[in-house]
């Protein structure tokens, strides 16, 4: 089914030169260390936490509202460090869920309500299923599909999915439209 | 119990696990009894402590202590080191905040703010949503067959699939699906280091990793943790305390799961030196047995094969003109045997030999007394899955659950079970995602999607709006058919081959596809609503990537179609639904494609056009009453 338009009120978002739509509503701590790699959607209650560590989006990431993006933690022996946090293009994160990941592959969609525990690694083209709790250090290897607490391996993904991540996430940039006033 | 700090631990970094001292103390002996705490300011604020005149002097029987009791008093500590992760984290936080500037703070605090106002709406929320989803989920179900997926293809099997699970055969110029082709394992990986294996090793390993290990109670890959050990000392206690702090400690490794917070000490696996591998391996209790069985089985095997070519051998013995290889060679059976690389016939025949076959016994063990007298604790006995994990042990107790060696994953590439040729071949490097061969319909057959449609009413007719997409790098023209015009694929002429394709079946079983044949059926595409579909020729441009900056639709003023932009093009269809059609039953309506695809194999050809067909099936939502 083609994705249908989504409106959003043009004074609440802020759109760059490279094409980032940001909500006002969003909380980014240290702005300074939070690249947006352009055509990225920031939904409005997200908090990117860029004052732990850099956190990086590649194109055309979703990241829906309510959503958490967090650098990782490790602990050491004289306390605690934090990891940049790296997201490749084309990537969907849904509402309401906690991003703790160390490296986000491409062409990754990770549903809503769900928990990614802190330094996993998701590779390329994987998907989470909604309210998966993925827990921490987990590896998700590409074409994998992950489901549940904990989540786990439930099927693989069509070949094809670059391409479906690639529209998917092109056409609701396209189909993200702010209210015209008549 | 008083909640007090001991200050003296403040300086060292290790306390016992058993009695929370950080002297060192009666458990000194015991092996792993010390831990060290990232920073030991935090352990005390969430550890309610004695301070050590009020710790009991401890019984010297303690070093007999359950086990148990001990691994469960490790697991709370270890949950609140990890609390004290948590708050250490916090900490920093708040530290980054008051070091940068205020506003940030506010920020947190709004941070804070949004947090609880958000957990309050869910708790409100989720009591109203809770039945509401419990509905939903009812009708998901009944729903969920033919629902999520709302374009449907044919495959030349007669299966209705999503585009995107069906492959192209550009030799056979046919839609396949999962069911028509052939998968192999291409290679061998483990999911979770992400290294190759080859095949070879990995049926040795039994496809399992080498290194990775799954947790036994939830199946959650396990992590290594370090540890700092002291290094035991066999002087007595009293009086090796300077000989102590001499020592280096030893960093040991651990498994321990991050989900459920197993841990490889929890079943009394001792610690490794060094970070992977070395993990003590069981054998197979029934090991010997299943080897037995198993060279039983290959000699009766060997013997059958043995037995068939002496009778073939027979049948030709009658032209005793001829001269046989091995009259010629001088070459004997058993040389000829061990050349080839199969087993001798005396081993073979001892293997048989010495086989026992196994009694069936009537005789069942009666239940020991205590099942019938002793209380169970049901958190100490394993669940079926975890039993079943390791079926060679099949553990009834949690004591004894043992790490699981990671199960490896594969890459698969297919093959057209008719014509031989590959469709999917992956790349070797297990974390690359690209393909050297990749023949998707989702790249070769034109791609259609629903955009929106009227609601479905019987009797009545409903505009239907579908995106077409041409996924080739060739124009196409498409042409738009009932599915029952579709004409009969011609029966391609092979009979002069037919001696050879006989022998060729009866040389290699796969390529026999007479019960492929068998299973072919006509996709059911029988509904109630039909489309009418309009007189006339579709041309869609190639797809090219670069045309998808420029965002402007070109708008016809066609009454068919809406709009084209580069390799797409929307279409107004007229939707009839019959009035035979029941309320609240899934609207279906079936549709054929006829396209011109430009077939560029073998490059060195030149490409050739063929007319291929489609048919599909949309699915339209429920009919409205």
């Amino acid at each position: 089914m083609e994705l249908q338009d989504t409106y959003y009120n043009k004074a609440e978002y802020v759109e760059t030169a490279s094409g980032n739509k940001v909500s006002r509503q969003t909380v980014l701590c240290g702005s300074q260390n939070i690249v947006l790699h352009g055509k990225v959607i920031v939904q409005s209650d997200a908090i990117i936490r860029g004052d732990l560590a850099n956190v990086k989006t590649g194109r055309f990431c979703i990241i829906s509202k309510g959503s958490v993006i967090r650098p990782p933690f490790k602990k050491f022996s004289k306390g605690v460090a934090f990891f940049p946090l790296q997201m490749g293009d084309h990537v969907f994160v849904g509402e309401n869920t906690v991003v703790n990941a160390a490296v986000v592959g491409s062409f990754v969609y990770i549903g809503k309500n769900v928990v990614i525990g802190r330094r996993c690694v998701l590779k390329d083209c994987c998907m989470i299923e909604d309210n998966s709790v993925l827990p921490a250090e987990t590896v998700v290897p590409s074409f994998a599909r992950y489901s549940g607490s904990p989540a786990c391996l439930i099927t693989t993904l069509p070949e094809a999915m670059p391409d479906l991540m690639t529209e998917f996430t092109k056409s609701y940039y396209q189909h993200f439209l702010p209210t015209t006033v008549n | 119990m008083a909640q007090k700090i001991c200050r003296r631990l403040f300086l060292r970094k290790l306390t016992c696990l058993t009695c929370a001292s950080g002297e060192r103390c009666l458990h000194y002996s015991l092996p792993n009894s010390y831990v060290e705490f990232s920073n030991p300011l935090h352990i005390f604020e969430s550890l309610e402590l004695e301070s050590e005149t009020e710790t009991p002097p401890v019984e010297v029987n303690e070093e007999n202590l359950d086990r148990r009791e001990e691994t469960d008093e490790r697991d709370s500590e270890e949950q609140e080191e990890e609390e004290l992760a948590s708050e250490t984290e916090e900490q920093e936080d708040n530290e980054m905040d008051s070091e940068s500037e205020e506003l940030e703070s506010e920020e947190q605090e709004k941070d804070e703010l949004y947090s609880e106002t958000k957990e309050q709406k869910d708790n409100e929320l989720d009591s109203e949503t809770e039945e509401l989803e419990d509905r939903e989920r009812d009708s998901e179900t009944e729903e969920q067959e033919n629902w999520p997926d709302y374009v449907k293809y044919a495959c030349s099997c007669g299966q209705l699939k999503p585009i995107t699970n069906l492959y192209f055969c550009r030799h056979c110029l046919q839609i396949r699906c999962a069911f028509c082709i052939c998968h192999e394992v291409d290679s061998h990986y483990c999911a979770n280091c992400l290294e190759n294996m080859p095949s070879s090793e990995a049926r040795l390993k039994k496809n399992r990793c080498s290194s990775c290990f799954d947790c036994p109670s939830c199946f959650h890959t396990l992590s290594t943790r370090a540890t700092l050990a002291q290094p035991r000392q066999p002087t007595e206690q009293g009086s090796g305390d300077t000989k102590v702090e001499n020592k280096q400690p030893k960093k040991m490794y651990y498994l321990s799961c991050f989900n459920c917070r197993w841990t490889s000490r929890d079943v009394g696996i001792p610690d490794q030196p060094v970070a992977s591998g070395g993990w003590p391996e069981r054998a197979n209790p029934y090991a010997t047995r299943v080897n037995q069985l198993l060279d039983y089985y290959k000699a009766i095997a060997q013997q059958e094969k043995q037995e068939k070519l002496d009778r073939e051998r027979k049948k030709f013995a009658i032209r005793g003109k001829y001269i046989t290889l091995t009259d010629k060679t001088g070459l004997t059976g058993a040389m000829a045997r061990n050349i080839a690389g199969l087993p001798s016939s005396e081993s073979s025949s001892s293997a048989i030999a010495n086989f026992t076959p196994s009694q069936a016994s009537a005789e069942v063990e009666e239940l020991p007394e205590e099942f019938y007298t002793k209380e169970l604790n049901l958190n100490q006995i394993t669940s079926m899955p975890q039993r079943l994990a390791s079926p060679e042990w099949q553990p009834t107790h949690v004591s004894r659950l043992h790490p699981i060696a990671k199960l490896l994953s594969v890459k698969r590439s297919q093959r057209c079970r008719v014509c031989d040729h590959n469709l999917t071949k992956p790349e070797y490097n297990p974390g690359s995602i690209k393909f050297k061969i990749e023949l998707l319909a989702f790249y070769h057959v034109p791609e259609v999607k629903i955009i929106s449609y009227e609601p479905i009413k019987p009797g009545c007719t409903s505009a239907l709006f579908l995106k077409l997409t041409n996924p080739t790098g060739h124009e196409m023209q498409i042409r738009l058919m009932q599915p029952e015009d579709i004409p009969e694929p011609e029966e391609r002429v092979e009979e002069p081959k037919s001696i050879e394709k006989s022998l060729e079946k009866s040389l290699n079983l796969e390529k026999d596809t007479t019960w492929y044949e068998t299973l072919k059926r006509k996709p059911n595409l029988m509904s109630d609503c039909r489309i009418t579909i309009p007189d006339v020729t579709l041309t869609l441009a190639q797809r090219d990537d670069a045309a998808e900056y420029d965002d402007d639709a070109t708008h016809d003023a066609n009454d068919i179609i809406l709009w084209r932009k580069s390799n797409k093009l929307a279409l107004r269809l007229q939707v009839v639904t019959s009035e035979g059609a029941r309320a609240g039953s899934m609207a279906g309506a079936a549709l054929a494609l006829q396209y011109r695809y430009r077939n560029a194999v073998p490059p060195a050809a030149p490409p050739r056009d063929h007319t291929l067909h489609a048919a599909l099936r949309l699915q339209l939502g429920a009919v409205c009453g």
